[in-house]
């Protein structure tokens, strides 16, 4: 993806992450991929100076202590976070969650698939589109 | 209480009858100084005329006011009055000549006679009015609805039973106090206007309202409000119907709170499915995953026995993926986000044909003119893919020949879906359409059963009827009906919200 930043991965469960992560080495996606638990960690890690800002946010809404949409909700209101590209990364098929995602200014949802060799086209296709698409620096 | 009620009418009705006799003799005695007055003034001015003239309206007017014995005594005061004043010899008693006998015998005669037909004719209109009046007494005292009425100044003047066992004042307490009594504070004013109109001669709708009780109990009636008038047709009061609507309102309340609490139930089991199936998938994704990843990772370590566990695993979790795709799809049915609009069936069902690709050895027929139906086209698409697409999966014959058909039943279309497949035994006709119900065993088949459970709702949510006829080898033949545009939009119309616009997208062309 764009310029080697970090991609910042907001997910609780630990299979799907490590998913994520297969999916990135067989892909050869070179970016670092830091990890957040929920949405209240990846605002402390987002504000946190030491940490680079991510070129990308791959976002779970199913999240504990803080949910996906509660965090987009912070991060887009927050004037250093709101120009990061959050693409959701759920299991919800659920119209509810797609408009609010949207009506949040996601740059993407999609529906994890259960089939591995399709989870990782998502991110393939992820990938692709980030690795073309301007960004502002 | 109503026998004593009774009794006091009758009571009345006499005192009125024996007044209307004593007016009577007092008509019978003043007609006849009037009518001797009226002679004598004649008899000056025009000379000769007949004695008896003048008293014979003298007698009828009595008759008519009094009775027989009013009209008795005119022509007994009459026949003196003439004998002594008009007969010779004058104010002498008796008459002289026999034409004078003769005409006296007649007057008295006819007199009597006019007096015995007027006294009946009064009697009688005496009676019908008794009865009339007694009737509509009847009709008040009996009603089940309080009847009272009010007069100008706004108090009560009548007030019958069913008021006494409403209001729970009785009617000697509240005649003659203002009606406000029964009417809350809140609707004081509203009571006020209604009355206004009345006495402008408005006619006043029946409408509903609140009323209280001497025990401070609220009521909600409907009020029938009409004008009383006095004999020159001017208003002078107001007379009230008043229904109890309390037990009505209440229950209708309930109702509506009930139906509320089923469609909140609804939605939960509804979102409660949503949420399992999501929940249900998580981990079944990790599940598919770490299988995945052990075939690909293991497969060198694994013996023929493992991987071939491994791969059955992975089908299962397939099954089990599939099984929860529908289980969404069946409970997304529950609601109501789509929004129903014109569809041609035509293009409808020869798109769900191509997406099948059914394989070459399966013909399948669709009848030209499908109709144009009014429904949501993501679900009508749903319907005739998994009829067609049973047929083409559990189709048996070298040969398949599906049969779309359709026709005309009234308020209704009806459509099948025909196949020459292995037929289903009639014993499992119900069985089939319930939701994970498959009569092949399910570890052959690719059905999750959620098919024709799907297909049940989508048509039955339509207001329409799903149905199967089959002979074993025969085939099988899928009814089902969907209620025509005008029909769909009247059912429609029964649902709260969003509905206008509904209205608009099956338009009046269908």
């Amino acid at each position: 993806m764009n310029t080697g930043k970090p991609v910042l991965l907001v997910e609780d469960d630990d299979l799907d992450a490590k998913t994520v992560a297969r999916a990135f080495k067989e892909l050869h996606v070179t970016n670092p991929l830091a990890r957040a638990g929920n949405g209240e960690e990846a605002l402390g890690w987002l504000r946190d100076e030491a940490n680079g800002m991510p070129c990308v946010i791959l976002l779970d809404l199913n999240l504990p202590v803080m949910s996906g949409l509660e965090f987009l909700q912070a991060a887009k209101e927050d004037e250093r976070l709101r120009r990061i590209p959050v693409v959701v990364l759920t299991s919800s098929r659920l119209e509810a969650d797609k408009l609010a995602s949207f009506d949040l200014s996601v740059a993407g949802y999609m529906v994890k698939p259960v089939d591995y060799a399709q989870f990782v086209e998502v991110v393939r296709a992820i990938n692709i589109y980030w690795t073309l698409s301007e960004t502002p620096s | 209480m109503l026998k004593r009620r009774h009794k006091g009418k009758a009571r009345e009705h006499e005192t009125g009858l024996r007044a209307g006799r004593w007016r009577g003799y007092a008509v019978a005695v003043a007609g006849t100084a009037v009518a001797a007055l009226v002679r004598w003034a004649l008899g000056r001015a025009v000379g000769a005329i007949p004695p008896y003239i003048t008293f014979y309206p003298a007698v009828l007017a009595a008759a008519v006011a009094g009775g027989t014995g009013a009209g008795i005594l005119a022509t007994i005061l009459s026949a003196v009055a003439v004998d002594l004043l008009f007969i010779e010899p004058v104010g002498k008693l008796g008459p002289v000549t026999p034409a004078d006998a003769v005409g006296l015998g007649l007057f008295i005669a006819i007199n009597l006679a006019i007096s015995i037909v007027g006294g009946r004719l009064r009697a009688a209109q005496h009676r019908t009015r008794r009865q009339a009046g007694a009737r509509l007494a009847a009709i008040v005292e009996n009603s089940e609805d309080a009847i009272l009425s009010e007069g100008l100044d706004g108090a009560v003047t009548s007030w019958n039973p069913a008021a006494e066992r409403l209001y729970g004042y009785r009617a000697e307490e509240i005649i003659g106090h203002p009606v406000t009594d029964i009417i809350p504070p809140e609707r004081q004013a509203e009571h006020r206007a209604i009355m206004e109109r009345l006495l402008r001669g408005e006619r006043i709708v029946p409408y509903e309202s609140v009323r209280v009780t001497r025990a401070g109990r609220r009521l909600d009636v409907v009020v029938t409000l009409s004008p009383l008038r006095d004999l020159a047709g001017r208003i002078v009061g107001a007379s009230k119907i008043v229904r109890d609507i309390t037990e009505r309102k209440q229950a209708a309340g309930r109702q509506a709170a009930l139906l509320g609490e089923l469609a909140a139930v609804n939605r939960e089991l509804n979102d409660f499915a949503t949420i399992v199936s999501h929940d249900l998938k998580a981990p079944l994704r990790g599940v598919a995953t770490l299988a995945k990843w052990v075939q690909s990772d293991y497969a060198d370590k694994l013996d023929e026995e493992g991987r071939e566990n491994l791969a059955e695993m992975v089908k299962r979790v397939g099954r089990m993926d599939r099984m929860i795709e529908d289980i969404l799809a069946y409970s997304r049915l529950g609601r109501t986000e789509a929004k129903p609009e014109s569809v041609a069936l035509a293009e409808l069902v020869a798109g769900v044909v191509r997406d099948l690709a059914p394989p070459a050895q399966v013909q399948i027929h669709i009848a030209p003119g499908l109709p144009v139906l009014c429904g949501e086209p993501v679900r009508l698409r749903q319907l005739f893919q998994n009829l067609i697409g049973n047929a083409i999966k559990y189709a048996d014959k070298p040969q398949v020949e599906i049969h779309v058909g359709w026709a005309d039943v009234g308020s209704f279309w009806e459509f099948r879906v025909s196949d020459n497949g292995p037929g289903i035994e009639a014993r499992h006709f119900e069985r089939i359409f319930k939701i994970f119900q498959t009569l092949a065993p399910k570890d052959k088949t690719d059905s999750t059963g959620v098919g024709l459970a799907l297909v049940k709702r989508i048509v039955e949510q339509a207001g329409g009827r799903v149905w199967v006829e089959s002979q074993m080898g025969n085939g099988s033949i899928f009814y089902f009906t969907w209620p025509k545009a005008e029909a769909r939009r009247e059912e429609l119309a029964v649902p709260p919200a969003s509905l206008p616009d509904r209205e608009a997208l099956c338009d009046a062309r269908l």
